[in-house]
């Protein structure tokens, strides 16, 4: 599988302190990538080594499939919103996006007026930046991180502080982007739900170590509904399932084997598995929420 | 690396304190040139009890203007242009605005949308430098020509543009040193990473107060046995401002210059090299 993005080990230290430990994730071209942690999980951290603002203190990463010091020739086509915008709060949204253009090499400035419209400040004019609003910032940190039509952006935080019409409006702006033009995203949010509206891949971060790095298919089968079957012979039991037509199942281990469809048909399930002689030790519905999921993984229910 | 120039230019004409400084060595000239004519049409020397002139101290501390008692027949430009600037102005200035604008970037976090795409972040010093010796020669270039038009309205015809030679080594000399100066306190802002730390050394250095602590220096320096005839002074850039003249000799005028160039480069260097090792907060 081709990756554009790909982590190695990558870790910081600040001090005594591991930031980001030994995480190791994989990114494809298009793909919506989530970061999930809470406050201080490490998310920030590992998207500075990736954006190039932060050296890593072991580790690497490729992108585009270059390695080393050789990634400097790829890395003005990673777009970024680290932590809250960098702007200069006496200039216009116009003239911030002016400057990072003259900065990229960018010299049809008629790209400004279009970034503006795509993420909604068309009409800010020549207003200074410092009167906008927190929202309106958060915005202009995009478009700042779209200039030069990067082909990944990374986007940290970036509905922190949003109202819920505001983190709307971020979620369509990135899926248009994300559609229309295939740029690939990695964002990080401490928000599950927002989160998994729009990502397509996701790493769980907890102290600085990825816990787990999944597809949006294999979270939504974690944290959706499904019968549990706990059975005397799992082998038996697949038979069985398949002659009556059903075949959206996965065998856990041993003894325990997961339904995902039919969900109501408990009743016949166990029947059709006592007729051919095959004892039922446990079945039960069981929904797990992402939420859930989540502090399940990570053992507690705090900031995430 | 040229794109960084030109966005650090785009930045430098749009920025509030680029015409606040302007505007401030524009009224501070036309101040300090009045100062100079009012003091030289009504010059008493300071004089001892026993009616000896006294002469000037050795440290000048402050913003201030330096007169001369024969200025009142005739005034070379040359020497108005260097007393001024010799009065600490214009260092002061320099110093303010060098903080402003290098820490700029870093204040607002601006810096985080571009140094990822550098690989060398030493560029992003660079650039800033060469916009900062831009907006140098711009106050130099206003500091010149008010301080010719307000002297020639105070003086007439006693104000006298001899040695346009001598004026432009003059110009180019403390234009230099400036520009070290600006240099160095660009590097303490980056390596102290704290604007207003930077801003009141670069203060204190250009007001001549860091000068008590060479001062200090020197004392315990001749008590180790090193010569009487040696000042550490000698070796600070802001010192080598107020004491650059056209009249120098060839050591003291080579030794000003070796330093102002030495300073820039280390300054320059040390800044860059932090700037690429360290991360970006």
């Amino acid at each position: 599988m081709d990756y554009i993005l790909t982590t190695n080990s990558l870790t910081k230290i600040y001090g005594k302190h591991k930031a980001a430990d030994h995480i190791s994730i994989n990114v494809r071209q298009g793909d919506i990538y989530g970061l999930i942690g809470r406050n201080g999980a490490g998310k920030t951290t590992l998207l500075k080594m990736i954006s190039g603002l932060s050296a890593p203190s072991e580790g690497d990463f490729s992108l585009f499939g270059y390695k080393g010091k050789e990634k400097a020739k790829v890395m003005h086509r990673i777009g970024t919103l680290i932590e809250a915008p960098g702007i200069y709060p006496d200039l216009s949204a116009y003239e911030n996006l002016k400057l990072k253009c003259i900065a990229m090499g960018v010299r049809d400035m008629q790209v400004i007026p279009k970034l503006l419209k795509t993420v909604g400040l068309a009409d800010t004019g020549k207003k200074r930046v410092g009167k906008f609003s927190l929202g309106m910032k958060q915005r202009l940190g995009i478009a700042l991180a779209l200039v030069g039509e990067p082909d990944i952006v990374i986007l940290d935080e970036p509905i922190n502080g949003l109202d819920p019409q505001g983190i709307a409006e971020i979620r369509e702006t990135i899926e248009k982007l994300n559609k229309e033009h295939n740029i690939t995203f990695i964002i990080s949010s401490h928000i599950l739900e927002e989160l998994s509206k729009i990502a397509t891949n996701y790493a769980i971060i907890h102290n600085g170590s990825l816990i787990q790095e999944l597809t949006q298919e294999e979270l939504l089968q974690k944290c959706s509904e499904r019968i549990e079957l706990k059975t005397d012979d799992t082998s038996k039991t697949c038979t069985i399932l398949e002659k009556m037509g059903i075949h959206k199942y996965k065998v856990v281990d041993n003894d325990t084997v997961e339904i995902f469809e039919r969900l109501h048909d408990s009743g016949d399930i166990t029947m059709k598995l006592a007729k051919n002689g095959v004892k039922t030790l446990k079945i039960s519905v069981i929904n797990e929420a992402l939420e859930d999921y989540y502090f399940n993984l990570t053992g507690g229910n705090g900031n995430a | 690396m040229l794109n960084l120039i030109k966005m650090d230019l785009h930045r430098l004409f749009r920025i509030k304190s680029f015409w606040i400084m302007i505007l401030t060595t524009l009224i501070l000239t036309v101040f300090g040139t009045y100062m100079t004519y009012f003091g030289s049409t009504n010059y008493e020397p300071i004089v001892s009890s026993n009616n000896m002139a006294l002469e000037a101290p050795d440290i000048q501390i402050g913003f201030g203007v330096m007169i001369k008692p024969e200025w009142a027949n005739k005034v070379d430009f040359n020497e108005l242009f260097n007393s001024n600037i010799q009065g600490n102005m214009l260092a002061i200035l320099c110093a303010i605005f060098t903080v402003i604008f290098v820490n700029g970037d870093q204040k607002n976090g601006y810096i985080k949308n571009i140094a990822g795409q550098f690989s060398n972040k030493g560029m992003l010093v660079l650039s800033k430098l060469v916009a900062v010796a831009v907006q140098l020669l711009v106050i130099f270039i206003v500091f010149s020509v008010t301080s010719a038009l307000i002297g020639k309205i105070c003086w007439g015809d006693k104000l006298v543009f001899d040695a346009v030679s001598d004026f432009v080594k003059l110009f180019s000399i403390q234009y230099l040193l400036h520009f070290s100066f600006a240099s160095l306190i660009s590097a303490f802002t980056i390596i102290l990473k704290s604007g207003s730390l930077a801003m009141t050394f670069g203060i204190f250095s250009a007001a001549g107060i860091t000068s008590l602590l060479h001062s200090l220096i020197d004392i315990l320096l001749h008590k180790c046995n090193v010569s009487k005839e040696f000042s550490i002074s000698n070796y600070f850039i802001e010192n080598c401002i107020k004491t650059f003249s056209i009249d120098l000799n060839s050591d003291d005028f080579t030794r000003i210059v070796i330093v102002g160039i030495a300073v820039f480069i280390a300054s320059t260097f040390a800044s860059m090299l932090i700037m690429q090792k360290r991360d970006i907060r």
